[in-house]
């Protein structure tokens, strides 16, 4: 809940993670970085695609917390290109250590279905709504910096509606449903559960949770159920 | 050099910067990118060719094409300053590109030997005639109708009356002449030519100033949209978002009342930009307007769960300036069962908002195929369900028994500084539907 949890526990990580901000409104730079500067490194900050492509080069990360709308290309234009530049095919599947590929979280005022779903597509571990508490924030960044993802109640409720339902003829079964435990998940994260109450709840250790919760981001991020696409554009929720 | 826009990027005009005749020249290339002295040697060759064609051309490229406008002169200023007459090496601001300026020149000298023919076949009296009323047209045009406004045109708009003058005499001249011309010509019948050389006349009068009107109206519509959409988001702004600020400074002290107003704000505004969604409820107006926000969505009638469900809970929010994180997924068509859920709902989040002693409480609606579900929860300080004292059933009444009589369920979870969970649950109308046969 605090950020001591970051520092001691989370993924044996003991020294607080880089991160960079990128967002286009100044105010909100400047208000992110004062609500973690205690409890992260921010190691820079950037109000455009480009600004950020530089700065992250430079700075070498360990999250950016990205803005999903920004001019010159949104938060999933910045994670492609950065992703692209790394070489990396798609989104970093395992912690690298040789060349380190930062993780990105996009935060957002949005809640716009179909730019939450393209910026998790694009290959971010995690979707905040910007009126979350700084408490909230650092913990969701030490979990990305962990390699987790994070799901906010909207997101968990956005990807229970993509995946509602059952296809007649899913292409890949494995991508394209939700286990049974991976639902009772989401619907309590949905509920407005963090991983640890989820995990009291269902009798799982937190790290099962986390295990779940990365399994439903990999399905989001990579599965082809037609409907996900269609399903984002079609609603144009807010 | 690779960033060369595409042919005719720019608009063709005639440019009077720099311009040796009507700029006709001049314009042509800078809008295809190509050296205006090159184009002018070509024409100049062409004209000792054959005179009367590439006069005819000159006119009618004077009296239809449009003065440069100031903006545009000054767009071009601004782009370099090599874009005089003499410059040799650069037309408007970007290197004239071999290849196209040979693909114009070739066009030009093409249109100029096809109408030369054309006038070759025809007799010189009829040409210069046509020549003479064409030259008319484009002085009337050139100078009457310029539609620029200018500071420094005080010499031309005094001369303009003499132009245009001249000009129209000229156009009824060649008129009269190529009349003249044609009499002599017994092939051709008197009228039909009296009337082709009337309505020659007209097009050449009349067309120039047709194809201006219509510029400008579209410009003119082109701005006024712009400026109702300036307008509206300005009314919209000044509506909403001042007014709330307004009452915000005025009652800075106020924690709950800003927080409240400050949401309140957020979510019209939010409905306003994204249209109905998901935490838009009925549309509120803090100033008392015309009911709901220019250009914004109608407050959608509440015929479904989910539409009712935020407008309760929307309601809830202002009351009480708490914020009520709300989740749904799913939708259903309103009936009674999914009613009594809402309004059970809605006092499980009044519940919370008065007691739990939180600044948010989280909503959770799914809607399944047989069933619906909504969960309330908070992370409050608590309470001991089963030490409810009996005289205050508050939540047994109004949340349990109103589920329960649509055969639905309610589960209160809760401990003492452990927050609290209302977990509702109707079956589905539409899910009994389909139990009976058809």
């Amino acid at each position: 809940m605090s950020g001591t949890d970051i520092r001691s526990g989370q993924g044996g990580q003991v020294k607080p993670p880089r991160v960079f901000v990128v967002d286009d409104h100044p105010l909100v730079r400047s208000g992110v970085r004062r609500e973690l500067e205690d409890k992260v490194d921010v190691v820079g900050t950037a109000g455009d695609v480009d600004e950020a492509l530089a700065g992250i080069a430079a700075a070498r990360p360990d999250v950016v917390l990205v803005d999903v709308h920004m001019p010159g290309g949104g938060g999933a234009e910045l994670i492609r290109r950065v992703l692209a530049a790394a070489g990396a095919a798609g989104p970093p599947a395992a912690p690298a250590t040789a060349a380190p590929v930062p993780r990105f979280l996009a935060l957002s005022v949005s809640d716009a279905a179909e730019d939450v779903i393209a910026v998790i597509r694009a290959g971010a571990r995690g979707y905040l709504t910007k009126t979350v508490s700084g408490g909230e924030l650092a913990e969701a960044i030490g979990r990305v910096a962990a390699g987790d993802a994070v799901f906010s109640p909207r997101l968990a409720g956005f990807v229970l509606d993509a995946f509602a339902g059952s296809l007649p003829l899913p292409s890949d079964p494995e991508l394209d449903q939700l286990t049974a435990r991976e639902r009772d998940v989401l619907r309590l994260i949905a509920r407005g559960y963090a991983y640890k109450e989820v995990a009291r709840r269902l009798n799982l250790s937190v790290k099962t949770v986390e295990t779940h919760v990365s399994s439903v981001l990999r399905k989001l991020q990579l599965s082809n159920r037609h409907e996900l696409t269609r399903w984002a554009t079609e609603r144009r929720l807010v | 050099m690779s960033v060369r826009g595409p042919l005719l990027a720019a608009r063709l005009t005639r440019r009077r910067e720099g311009r040796w005749l009507a700029g006709v020249c001049n314009g042509l290339a800078v809008a295809l990118g190509v050296q205006v002295g090159a184009l002018r040697a070509v024409v100049a060759l062409l004209a000792l060719g054959n005179l009367p064609a590439v006069a005819l051309l000159y006119a009618l490229a004077w009296a239809f094409l449009p003065p440069e406008t100031d903006a545009e002169a000054d767009d071009r200023a601004g782009a370099a300053d090599s874009t005089g007459p003499a410059a040799g090496l650069t037309i408007g601001g970007r290197p004239a590109d071999l290849v196209d300026a040979v693909a114009v020149l070739a066009i030009v000298a093409g249109a100029v030997l096809v109408l030369g023919q054309f006038t070759a076949w025809l007799p010189g009296q009829v040409v210069a005639p046509a020549v003479l009323a064409t030259v008319g047209a484009g002085l009337a045009w050139g100078w009457g109708g310029r539609s620029g406004s200018a500071a420094g045109l005080g010499r031309r708009e005094r001369l303009r009356p003499l132009f245009v003058a001249v000009g129209i005499s000229l156009v009824i001249l060649g008129g009269l002449a190529t009349l003249a011309a044609v009499g002599d010509l017994r092939s051709i019948g008197r009228s039909a030519a009296g009337a082709a050389v009337l309505t020659a006349g007209a097009i050449l009068l009349l067309g120039p100033w047709m194809a201006r009107l219509a510029r400008n109206l579209t410009d003119e519509r082109r701005q006024r949209i712009r400026s109702e959409e300036r307008s509206e988001m300005a009314a919209h702004l000044h509506d909403g978002v001042l007014q709330t600020l307004a009452l915000i400074q005025k009652r800075a002290g106020d924690d709950k009342a800003v927080r409240s107003l400050a949401r309140r704000q957020e979510r019209e505004l939010r409905s306003w930009l994204y249209g109905p969604g998901e935490s838009n409820g009925p549309v509120h107006v803090t100033s008392g307007g015309s009911g709901r926000p220019v250009g914004g969505t109608p407050p959608v009638p509440p015929g479904t769960v989910a539409t009712l469900l935020r407008r309760e809970l929307d309601d809830v929010e202002d009351r009480y300036g708490v914020r009520l994180d709300a989740v749904l997924v799913g939708d259903a068509p309103l009936d009674d069962a999914g009613r009594a859920l809402v309004a059970a709902g809605r006092e499980a989040a009044l519940n919370a908002a008065r007691h739990a002693g939180v600044d948010t409480v989280d909503v959770y609606l799914e809607v399944e195929p047989d069933r619906l579900s909504l969960f309330v929860r908070d992370r409050g300080r608590g309470f001991d369900p089963a030490a409810v004292p009996p005289d205050r059933r508050g939540v047994a009444d109004s949340i349990s028994a109103r589920v329960r009589r649509h055969g639905g369920t309610a589960e209160v979870r809760s401990a003492l500084g452990d927050g609290a969970e209302i977990e509702l649950s109707v079956p589905r109308a539409a899910g009994r539907v389909e139990e009976r046969p058809r």
